[in-house]
């Protein structure tokens, strides 16, 4: 193996470290947050951050 | 509008559906095949786990009260301890290991399972072993090496079922249907090619070709110590780097430094275990050279560290929704203190303190229980609504497991090595009598039976939290139901 082929290969190193995900999965969605936010504390940061209720992909 | 066009875009969006529900339908096949097998690891995993912690309350109440049910010989101390450590050890921790590293290696080999009949039987070999080996300590048949107490035919059982539980993986390394290796592969291969080295020169070198004198106490040790790096600490740094990125949705910081990590945590794990032995009557390079291997070690810690740290920036209010990222995180940062930890109480200055105190105890917790197991019961979270396909029944049972074992295992490593520090104060002191030095950790042990106490209740939630799954009690909505924070606390990209 050539230098230029090391290389090349080492910089295709960092591909790999997608491998976990595909395209129900894909880089960039959370999964598996299944846990309710807490109910009393933190409600004035709740009410800030305005979030809304989601459905989450089905787990796969 | 160009007709030629628009039947390209079809075409590629029926090609993408395609391939998405491919990968589904593959994934659903790859848990389904792992499906009774890690059920089974980790059914057996929880009844070991229940058992230890009984065992665990027992000894530790009877560290301050001796006259404790002492009157039958198989519950005295010096039987329910090493009973206690080899549950938890082979018990709980390898049989949860090896469950979640079954269907890590199915999943990232993307493999189906073959004949999982096999792993069954493999897993009541184990479970067969562990049930004749504390049964023996029990009995009295110990061996008296500190984990591997088990008799002779208790450790050949396990051995022959631990063939079975490697081979079968290594089988499916070799026909997976990716050429990438992930780091997460790296270690799991690492733990499934270390632990029968492991095991297998200890037993020769202590049983069957018995090496002389000292020297025994230096293969127990270094089999004690690097079972805790190289065997409960590949599964659960490999088991660490699938679940953060899986769970937040975002790749792993830097592959190359999860490749230094490895290769270094390879290299100088191995040479640890004699710093347990330090002052004793050794040759003085084999303890230094565990020495400075321990000190080496913070090289891929802070690596490893580094890269969950760089992966998990600003991730970190996920951990508010995520059982497993809770969990699981936790066990990482543990790891790092862990390592920190056992690097300060390897220094000849504070082994000459903490040397024989229950320091050490504290430490072994750390990595056993404040990192490995709390790693394992974040896989637990994210593996068994995949295999089961229910959700966790209570999100209320989940908190109350999570705090109950982080106040439970924050409490005793406290607690003992503050209390460790003291006693080896105390021991080192020439005015105080042997009598009066014990006097002095007596209240930190009785903290330690609490924190026990926290421990077990914790341990009872979930081995019921688990039952309902398994029952099938679980929730039956498809789609988990939560809070979405992505788009308002950065977490997507």
């Amino acid at each position: 193996m050539s230098f230029s082929d090391f290389f090349i290969k080492l910089k295709s190193y960092d591909q790999n470290a997608t491998i976990i995900f595909d395209r129900d999965e894909p880089i960039g969605q959370a999964t598996d947050l299944v846990l309710p936010d807490r109910r009393w504390f933190n409600r004035r940061a709740r009410r800030k951050l305005g979030r809304t209720v989601e459905a989450a992909p089905e787990r796969s | 509008m160009n007709p030629s066009a628009t039947t390209n875009e079809e075409v590629s969006a029926d090609v993408e559906v395609t391939t998405s529900d491919v990968e589904r339908v593959e994934r659903a096949l790859i848990d389904a095949s792992t499906r009774l097998p890690v059920l089974v690891f980790y059914t057996s995993a929880i009844a070991w786990l229940l058992l230890a912690t009984f065992l665990g309350i027992l000894t530790s109440f009877k560290m301050h009260a001796p006259d404790f049910l002492s009157g039958w010989a198989f519950l005295t101390w010096g039987r329910i301890r090493p009973a206690h450590l080899n549950a938890l050890v082979y018990g709980w921790g390898s049989m949860a290991g090896m469950g979640t590293a079954i269907w890590l290696m199915a999943r990232l080999c993307r493999t189906t399972l073959r004949h999982p009949l096999l792993l069954i039987a493999g897993a009541a070999f184990w479970n067969l072993g562990v049930l004749m080996g504390i049964g023996g300590i029990l009995a009295g048949a110990t061996t008296g090496y500190e984990w591997l107490e088990f008799p002779g035919f208790s450790a050949l059982t396990l051995f022959v079922a631990y063939l079975l539980i490697m081979t079968w993986t290594l089988i499916m390394f070799r026909y997976r249907r990716r050429g990438h290796v992930y780091i997460t592969q790296w270690y799991l291969l690492g733990a499934f090619l270390w632990f029968p080295w492991l095991y297998a020169a200890a037993q020769v070198m202590l049983f069957i070709v018995p090496v002389q004198g000292v020297m025994q106490a230096a293969v127990n040790w270094w089999f004690a110590n690097n079972l805790l790096f190289l065997w409960f600490g590949s599964i659960g740094l490999g088991t660490v780097y699938y679940m953060i990125p899986k769970v937040i949705g975002r790749p792993v910081h830097s592959y190359y430094l999860a490749a230094i990590g490895f290769w270094t945590f390879a290299l100088f794990s191995s040479w640890t275990g004699m710093q347990r032995l330090i002052d004793g009557p050794f040759p003085a390079w084999m303890i230094t050279a565990s020495i400075a291997a321990m000190i080496l070690s913070i090289i891929p810690v802070a690596t490893v560290g580094l890269n969950h740290h760089m992966t998990m920036r600003d991730h970190f209010p996920l951990m508010r929704y995520s059982p497993t990222l809770r969990f699981t995180v936790f066990g990482a940062i543990a790891y790092t203190a862990f390592s920190v930890v056992g690097v300060i109480i390897s220094l000849r200055s504070m082994a000459r303190i903490v040397h024989f105190t229950e320091a050490s105890m504290g430490y072994t917790m750390m990595g056993l229980y404040a990192f490995f197991t709390m790693v394992m019961f974040g896989s637990m979270y994210y593996i068994v609504p995949r295999l089961v396909g229910r959700e966790w029944r209570y999100a209320s049972l989940i908190k109350l497991h999570f705090w109950g074992s982080t106040y439970g295992i924050g409490l005793m490593v406290l607690l003992l090595l503050v209390g460790g520090f003291v006693q080896g104060l105390s021991l080192n002191d020439p005015t105080l009598s042997f009598a009066e030095s014990t006097e002095s950790i007596l209240p930190y042990l009785r903290g330690r039976t609490l924190s026990w106490i926290l421990l077990s209740v914790s341990h009872l939630v979930f081995a019921f939290h688990f039952g309902l799954m398994l029952l099938g009690f679980g929730r039956t909505a498809s789609v988990p139901t939560f809070l979405n924070p992505l788009e308002s606390e950065g977490g997507g990209h």
